[in-house]
Order: C-alpha cells, then sequence, then structure tokens
C-alpha cells in the first residue's frame, strides 16, 4: 500500500513490512518519519542540531510525567484521561499554597508535592466515583469535567485569600496572578541537579531522573498483585469480577494515581518552565499528553512505559523542531498547524480503531 | 418516485441553486460611489462646480456637497438611482433631477465628476476609479471583539495540541 | 391520596427538569442585582434568539439519529465562514450576499459532513468524544485553508481581507456591508424592542422543515437507527448512510446558521469565530433541558432564552456580589460547561439504569422459563 517500490520484488519483505506497518499504525510511522526528516534537515538549514536536540530533551523532561499519567487509566480501562487538568489543578492548587506558606527554594518544591498528594487524592477519589457511575462513557464526561474544573478553579483563583506578594495582583492586593514567576523557589530545581553541559547541548539530568524513578515505580507497579489486578480488570471486566478483582476499586485506584501523577506532572512542567500558569492554562493540556502517548503506539486500552517515552520523545520533538526547521526552509511559520494536524489525526486515529475498542 | 425523476429532480435543485448563486453573484456586487462637486476640465473646455448639490439616496439624504465637496454613497448592483437637489447659483432656484449612473462591475471604488456628468459628457470623462490608499497600509491589525460572548483576552484558553 | 400524587408528580417533574429550573431559579436571583433595564434585556434576548436559534436547530438531527451532541457542528461553522471570506472578497454585499454564502456554504459543509459522518462510524458508541476531536483537527486544516492556502493557491485579491504579506486572511474580517441585513429588512419595532421578523420567519421555516423531516421515510430511519442499529439494520436500513445523512444535514444546517449568526455579529472573527460555537449552542441546548438522546424544538427556544439571560446579567451581577467584574465571566464559562458535564453524567446513568433494568428483567424471565 505506502511501501516503498522496490520491495515489491520480495514478497517476504514487503509482507513483512505490511505487518510492520499494520501493527504500528501508518499515522505513527508518517509522524516518525517527519520527525527524522526534521533532525536530518536541521543542520542543513543551519537550526544547530545540538541545540535541537537539547531543546527536545528539556522539553521532554517538563512534559513526560503528564504522559505517564495517562498509563494508569488506560490499563484500568478508563480510556485516555481526558480529565487530566483536574490533577494539574491539584499540582497548581499545592504550589501556590506552598508558597503562600512562605516556603522558598527546593523545599518549596517538596512541600508543594506534600500539599498537592492529599488534594489529588481527594479530586482523583471523587472524579474515580464518578466515572465507575458512567462505564463506558468516561472519554466525554473525563473532558468536561476537566472544563468544568478549570473553569470553576479561575473562580477560585480570584476569591481564595492568598496574600503573598510574588503571587496576587500588585494594584488590588488580592486576586492571583495569570502568570507566577518561580524565581527564588523551585525554578530548574530538578533541573540544574546534576546537570551536563557539552557545548551547546545540555542535558536537565536531575529531571530525567525523577521522571526515571516515577517510571520505574510505575512499571514495578504494574507487575505487583495489585497491577495485574488493574490490567486484568481493563482487558476482561467479566473476567476480572469472576477472578474476585473489585472491579471498581481498581479504576478507582488507578484514577487516584493518574490524578496524582498529573499534580507532580505540573510541579516538575513548572520548574523547568519557571513560572505557574492559572486561570485557563490548564484548559487543554490533556491533549498534548493523550497525544504523546498514542504517538508513542499506545491504543486506548493498551499502553506502556515505552509508549510514554517514544510518544513523549516523538511529540515534543515534533513540537520543539518544526518552528526553526520550517521556518528556516520555507519561510513560513506552519508549526502550529502541523502540531494541531499531527495530534489530533493521532487521536482520531486511535479513536476510530475498530480492532482496538473496548468493550 | 423512479430513479430517473428523481436524479432528474436532483440536478435540477443543483442547477437552480447555481442559477441563484450566479445571479446574486451580479445583484449583489456591492460599489461605493464617490461623488465629487469638482470643476473638471475636459478636452480643453471648463465644467465648473455647481453652488450646492444634495443627494438623496431611496429618499434618505446621504450627501450635501458645497463646491469642491465630495460625499460617498454606497450601492448594490451596477445601477446607481440617485436623486440630485441642485442650487446653481447662490440663492438660485432649486432643482430636482433624477439620474442613473451605470457602474462597472469590476471596480470598487467609483468616483463621478457631477458637473460633468450632469452636462452630459461621456463616461470616460466623469467616472474614475478610486484606489484606495488603505491598500498599501501595512499597520498591524487592530483587535476588534468579535464574539459575542464577549472574553476578555486572558480568559482565552491556549492553542490546543 | 390526590395530594400525594401530587407531590409525587411535582417531585418527577422536578428530576426530569433539573437543569431548567436552576437555570430560572440562577436567572431570577441574578436580574434584580444586574439592575438591567426590562426592555434592554428584552432587546438583547431577541437579538440573541435571532442570532443563534438557527445554529441550535442543526444539533436536533444527529441526536435523533442517536448520535449524540453534534460537537462537529463547528465543521458547519467553517463551512459558513469560509463561504463568508469569499463573498466579501468579490465584494458582494447586503442580502444577496447572505444567499450567495449560504449557497457556497452548502458544498463545503457536505464534504466536511460526510467526513465527519464516516469518521463517526468507525467509531460507533463514541460519537461525541470523536466528533469533539474531529472538530480540533478540522480547526488544524481549517488554518491551513485559510492562513496559508488563501491567497497563494486559493485566488483571494480585496485587501479587505487579504493580510498585507500576500497570503493568508486577516484576523478579522469585516462584514459591515450585510451587517445586520436580514435583521433589518422587515423588522419591527414594539415598544422600543427591535424584532428581526424575517430571521424569525426563515427560522420559524427550519423548525417547520424540521417537524416535517420527522414524518417522512428519511426521518423514521433516523429514529429507528437512534432507537436501535441492529433492529435498524435487521429491517432493512442502510444504518451507515443514514447516520451520514444525518450527520451532513446537520453541518449544512450549521453552515446556514453561522452565516446568520455573523451577518448580525458584522464581522467575522477568522480563527476564533468557531471555536467556542459548537459548545455555547449545545450548552444552551442542554440547559432547555434537552438530553443526549432527546431534544425538541421546545427545548431550543427555552434554552436560548434562559442560557442568554444568564450570560447577559451574570457579569453585572457577579460584580455587584463580588466586586469583581471577571468573576462573573467565569461564573458563565463555569456554568456552561458544568451543563454540559451534567447533562452527560445524567444521560451516561440513565443509560446504565436502563441496562441493568433491561439486564434483571431478561434474569427473570429466564427464571420464569426455568420454572415451567
Amino acid at each position: 500500500m505506502n511501501e516503498p517500490l522496490y520491495t515489491s520484488t520480495n514478497p517476504t519483505l514487503r509482507e513483512r513490512l505490511r505487518g510492520f506497518v499494520n501493527s504500528f499504525g501508518l499515522p505513527r510511522l508518517i509522524i516518525a518519519a517527519f520527525l527524522l526528516m526534521l533532525y536530518i534537515a536541521a543542520p542543513f538549514v543551519g537550526a544547530g542540531f545540538w541545540m535541537q536536540i537539547s531543546n527536545t530533551i528539556n522539553r521532554f523532561s517538563w512534559n513526560a510525567i503528564m504522559v505517564l499519567a495517562m498509563v494508569p487509566m488506560i490499563h484500568s480501562g478508563c480510556g485516555l484521561n481526558f480529565g487530566l487538568p483536574l490533577g494539574i489543578i491539584s499540582g497548581l492548587l499545592g504550589a501556590t499554597l506552598s508558597i503562600e506558606f512562605g516556603f522558598t527554594g527546593g523545599m518549596s518544591f517538596l512541600m508543594a508535592i506534600l500539599i498537592a498528594t492529599p488534594i489529588a487524592i481527594i479530586l482523583g477519589a471523587g472524579y474515580g466515583w464518578l466515572l465507575n457511575k458512567i462505564k463506558g462513557g468516561e472519554m466525554m464526561i473525563a473532558t468536561y469535567v476537566g472544563f468544568s474544573s478549570v473553569s470553576f478553579m479561575c473562580m477560585l483563583w480570584l476569591l481564595l485569600p492568598y496574600h503573598s506578594p510574588t503571587m496576587v495582583w500588585g494594584f488590588a492586593g488580592k486576586g492571583l496572578r495569570t502568570t507566577i514567576s518561580l524565581e527564588g523557589f523551585y525554578d530548574k530545581v530538578l533541573a540544574n541537579f546534576l546537570q551536563i553541559n557539552i557545548g551547546t547541548l545540555s542535558i536537565p539530568t536531575g529531571t530525567l531522573l525523577f521522571f526515571a524513578l516515577l517510571a520505574f515505580a510505575m512499571w514495578a507497579f504494574l507487575h505487583t498483585k495489585t497491577g495485574t489486578a488493574m490490567t486484568a480488570v481493563g482487558s476482561n471486566p467479566t473476567f476480572a469480577r469472576a477472578a474476585g478483582v473489585n472491579v471498581d476499586k481498581m479504576r478507582l485506584l488507578s484514577v487516584v494515581i493518574s490524578t496524582w501523577l498529573a499534580a507532580i506532572g505540573i510541579l516538575v512542567y513548572e520548574q523547568g518552565f519557571g513560572f505557574i500558569q492559572l486561570y485557563m492554562a490548564p484548559f487543554y493540556m490533556a491533549l498534548p499528553a493523550v497525544s504523546a502517548i498514542l504517538i508513542g503506539g499506545a491504543s486506548v486500552n493498551k499502553a506502556s512505559i515505552a509508549n510514554v517515552i517514544i510518544g513523549t520523545f516523538l511529540f515534543q520533538g515534533i513540537v520543539t523542531m518544526t518552528p526553526t526547521v520550517m521556518n528556516n526552509m520555507i519561510h513560513m511559520d506552519m508549526s502550529e498547524v502541523i502540531r494541531v494536524v499531527a495530534s489530533q489525526g493521532m487521536i482520531l486515529y486511535a479513536l476510530t480503531r475498530k480492532t482496538e475498542a473496548s468493550k | 418516485m423512479n430513479k430517473t425523476r428523481k436524479l432528474l429532480f436532483r440536478v435540477g435543485a443543483v442547477l437552480l441553486l447555481v442559477l441563484i448563486a450566479g445571479l446574486m453573484f451580479i445583484v449583489g456586487r456591492g460599489h461605493t460611489v464617490y461623488l465629487d462637486n469638482k470643476t473638471l476640465e475636459y478636452e480643453g473646455q471648463t465644467y465648473s462646480a455647481l453652488y450646492k448639490i444634495e443627494i438623496l439616496k431611496n429618499g434618505e439624504k446621504v450627501a450635501k456637497l458645497n463646491k469642491r465637496e465630495r460625499g460617498m454613497a454606497t450601492n448594490i448592483g451596477q445601477t446607481c438611482k440617485l436623486t440630485l437637489v441642485i442650487t446653481k447659483e447662490k440663492k438660485g432656484a432649486e432643482e430636482t433631477q433624477e439620474i442613473e449612473l451605470k457602474l462597472p462591475y469590476s471596480m470598487d471604488g467609483i468616483i463621478i465628476n457631477l458637473p460633468g456628468y450632469l452636462s452630459g459628457l461621456p463616461e470616460d470623462a466623469y467616472l474614475t476609479e478610486f484606489v484606495s490608499t488603505a491598500e498599501t497600509e501595512t499597520a498591524p491589525e487592530e483587535e476588534i471583539n468579535t464574539d459575542e460572548f464577549g472574553f476578555s483576552s486572558d480568559m482565552d484558553a491556549p492553542p490546543e495540541g | 391520596m390526590k395530594n400525594k400524587s401530587f407531590g409525587t408528580k411535582l417531585l418527577t417533574f422536578v428530576r426530569d427538569n433539573t437543569v431548567p429550573i436552576m437555570f430560572v431559579l440562577i436567572c431570577v436571583f441574578c436580574i434584580p442585582l444586574s439592575g438591567f433595564s426590562f426592555s434592554y434585556l428584552l432587546n438583547e434576548i431577541i437579538t440573541r434568539m435571532g442570532r443563534n436559534i438557527f445554529l441550535i436547530l442543526a444539533l436536533l438531527i444527529p441526536i435523533m439519529s442517536g448520535m449524540g451532541l453534534n460537537f462537529g457542528m463547528t465543521l458547519g461553522a467553517m463551512a459558513g465562514e469560509i463561504a463568508l471570506i469569499f463573498v466579501s472578497d468579490w465584494q458582494i454585499w447586503g442580502i444577496p450576499g447572505v444567499v450567495l454564502a449560504m449557497i457556497l456554504s452548502i458544498p463545503i459543509s457536505v464534504l466536511l459532513g460526510a467526513f465527519c459522518g464516516k469518521i463517526l462510524n468507525m467509531a460507533k458508541g463514541r460519537e461525541m468524544i470523536t466528533s469533539y476531536i474531529i472538530s480540533f483537527f478540522m480547526n488544524g486544516i481549517y488554518q491551513l485553508i485559510v492562513l496559508y492556502m488563501m491567497g497563494a493557491i486559493i485566488p483571494i485579491k480585496h485587501f479587505s481581507v487579504k493580510l498585507p504579506r500576500g497570503y493568508g486572511i486577516r484576523n478579522t474580517v469585516s462584514l459591515l456591508n450585510m451587517r445586520q441585513c436580514l435583521d433589518n429588512l422587515l423588522a419591527v419595532r414594539v415598544g422600543g424592542v427591535k424584532i428581526p421578523v424575517l430571521t424569525f420567519l426563515i427560522i420559524g421555516v427550519l423548525c417547520l422543515f424540521i417537524v416535517w423531516f420527522r414524518k417522512t421515510k428519511l426521518g423514521q430511519d433516523m429514529r429507528a437507527v437512534g432507537q436501535d442499529m441492529n433492529v435498524a439494520r435487521d429491517a432493512g436500513i442502510n444504518v451507515e448512510r443514514t447516520r451520514i445523512i444525518s450527520i451532513i444535514i446537520s453541518t449544512v444546517l450549521a453552515g446556514f446558521g453561522m452565516v446568520i449568526y455573523l451577518q448580525n455579529m458584522g464581522n467575522i472573527a477568522t480563527y476564533s469565530s468557531h471555536s467556542q460555537i459548537g459548545m455555547f449552542c449545545i450548552a444552551a441546548l442542554l440547559v432547555g433541558g434537552a438530553s443526549v438522546d432527546k431534544a425538541s424544538i421546545g427545548n431550543v427556544f427555552l434554552g436560548v432564552i434562559l442560557f442568554h439571560t444568564m450570560f447577559i446579567v451574570a457579569p453585572k451581577a457577579g460584580a455587584q456580589i463580588t466586586g469583581d467584574s471577571m468573576i462573573g465571566e467565569y461564573f458563565r464559562v463555569f456554568v456552561s460547561y458544568g451543563v454540559i458535564t451534567l447533562s452527560l453524567i445524567m444521560y451516561e446513568t440513565k443509560k446504565r439504569r436502563q441496562k441493568s433494568q433491561m439486564g434483571l428483567q431478561l434474569q427473570q424471565e429466564q427464571m420464569e422459563e426455568a420454572a415451567k
């Protein structure tokens, strides 16, 4: 169908290629090929290759945990977590409260995690309870739970009695700003840990290690008894129930873990980015994470840690590479269009796969 | 309903729509007509500006022109019907005249020199194309709030994806 | 006894109409606080009715055929916008411009609708999330066409439409020359309130069309498909085709609706006019008491009135209560999303309840069978 012409002389290779295309998915292949092309083109158009690589690695380190947050819910059969903003909000509450209580430096990061955790557990439990009530319609409702919670928090950011002068509007003395600088708090706290600099290449070792730790924990968890039970619930709920697994409890647990990871994910994102973004900023944050894991080879009901790593790398590669390379090549900044079409197209592809349809 | 009749019916409907669209294309072409009350030189002769012209379109007053003034009227279609109330001399009698201008399809803005037109000169004498200076403008676009839901800018969510 | 039955009746009425009742309460609470005069409110609401009802009516047919809330109506809105961009490039003004834009939007809408319908057929059971993602995906394609191809590949000449760089469409395209031309023709003023009679006549015609359409063979097929796809297929209905047609009709109507909406607004925000329209139309419909699987013309009218009253008064009322006008603005956004969330949840729980009831029934029948 889409394989190069020369393979037609060799049927076995052709079949193998077709099998490969089918299992990997054509859109994924196109995206991967596109990224490869960008990397090859980058040095020729004078867009510093190593600079691009380190940009991609940096953005990978910011976003990977939010993509990792997709894994538990996919495993338990709750589908793609379009409700990621709910977890992000827990993270934002943790971040702002930690600053409000006067913590600075690395301590503020630790405290943000500590404060965000109970909030994420409570919100996640409520969200999981809701998703158990509406099995089968998770994704749409998750999307709107995310939207409603973000718009609800918009009111709270204005109304909650925050006082820290670094966070509230200067002239009014109340109401949080839309962006809050993290300088003096936990800006780059993980990234600077053991950072490696070789010429223009810089690697945020600390952030990558933190991600590796969580990813390993996730992998280990999925291999515990609870973890395998969770996977069983996702792949065959009737069988799982017959085997004595409490389906609703497993699903609830997966939602809580996902929400908590989203909270941690946004904190890590902030420490890399250097700012807290409030109000409507978390609104569409689920979509990049969802498309990243799908690009990495996951489907609506199957995902692994490798999918997370590959997907985040490919997605963030496209995000960082397209603007510079395209601009230099054709003097048109079409990066946004490409990003939207690629990521949304990937989600569409996953949603329409019959073989991958859950239940 | 048999199949050929159904097909004919459909083709007919499509043709009808295309026909209406074509009609609208001709009928709906909008023009901006600029009306000048200025002295015109044509083939060595001078057609001097009139003292005062009042211009009415569909009974509504669109402009009142003294000497050397320009008025503006918008028109849909290629015929522009206007009523002119002309005062030739100071304290002279008012004189009403109905005119019907033929507008060329291709021009957006059209300047009509009224003294020239009223003296019965040929079209190329009184009619010139208005070339907007805005065409070369490169000023940054201003933001107009076009959302009925009236979000302030900081409420716009960042682009998705 | 009689009293009790009245009580239970009231209770079921409240339960079945939670959302509209909630909105009536919000409106009753907020209107006095906002301090708007009655005639101002009435004027605003009538304007917004004329502008939005057509768009919202476009949602009814996919609901009838069991495809849920058509978030893909954004596609129709895009078609309407593209048509209007062409029309203003050609400088066709007034009513002829509106008519031409509507006709021009049809082929684009049909194409987009067919695409959307095809994809939704591949994603049965999750139409809503899929149509929602389609609207984002198409937004990317729309940007590609409007921002990069128009003027470069697709001929666009007029300086008021095209960006100074030579390709792409400006952020806002002025429709000054057809602004409210439908609304002003035949408009009647009653005590300072402008009633756009022609717009309402068009809406009336559409309502009649929908009523008539429900009774046609195709309309009946759609309802059958909406009830149960498998039964409909056994009855010889081409389910896939019926579903595609229902989306195409919805998209075409949304395209017309967008033209009506934009001629009232007077300009197009080229890159954002369509992005929120689906969400607000859906919210308005749900506020009127519709649900994911059931919606009537009455729901549309009630929904527009309640939702837009809330929209008009919320910022002022919010400012009165908290001293900050932003609160009200955020509040109305929250309410819009909240209403959709609530309706989706109610629909899914109802579906599950019915399913389990059916299961129980089946079990009972089987047991009776066994007892025999």
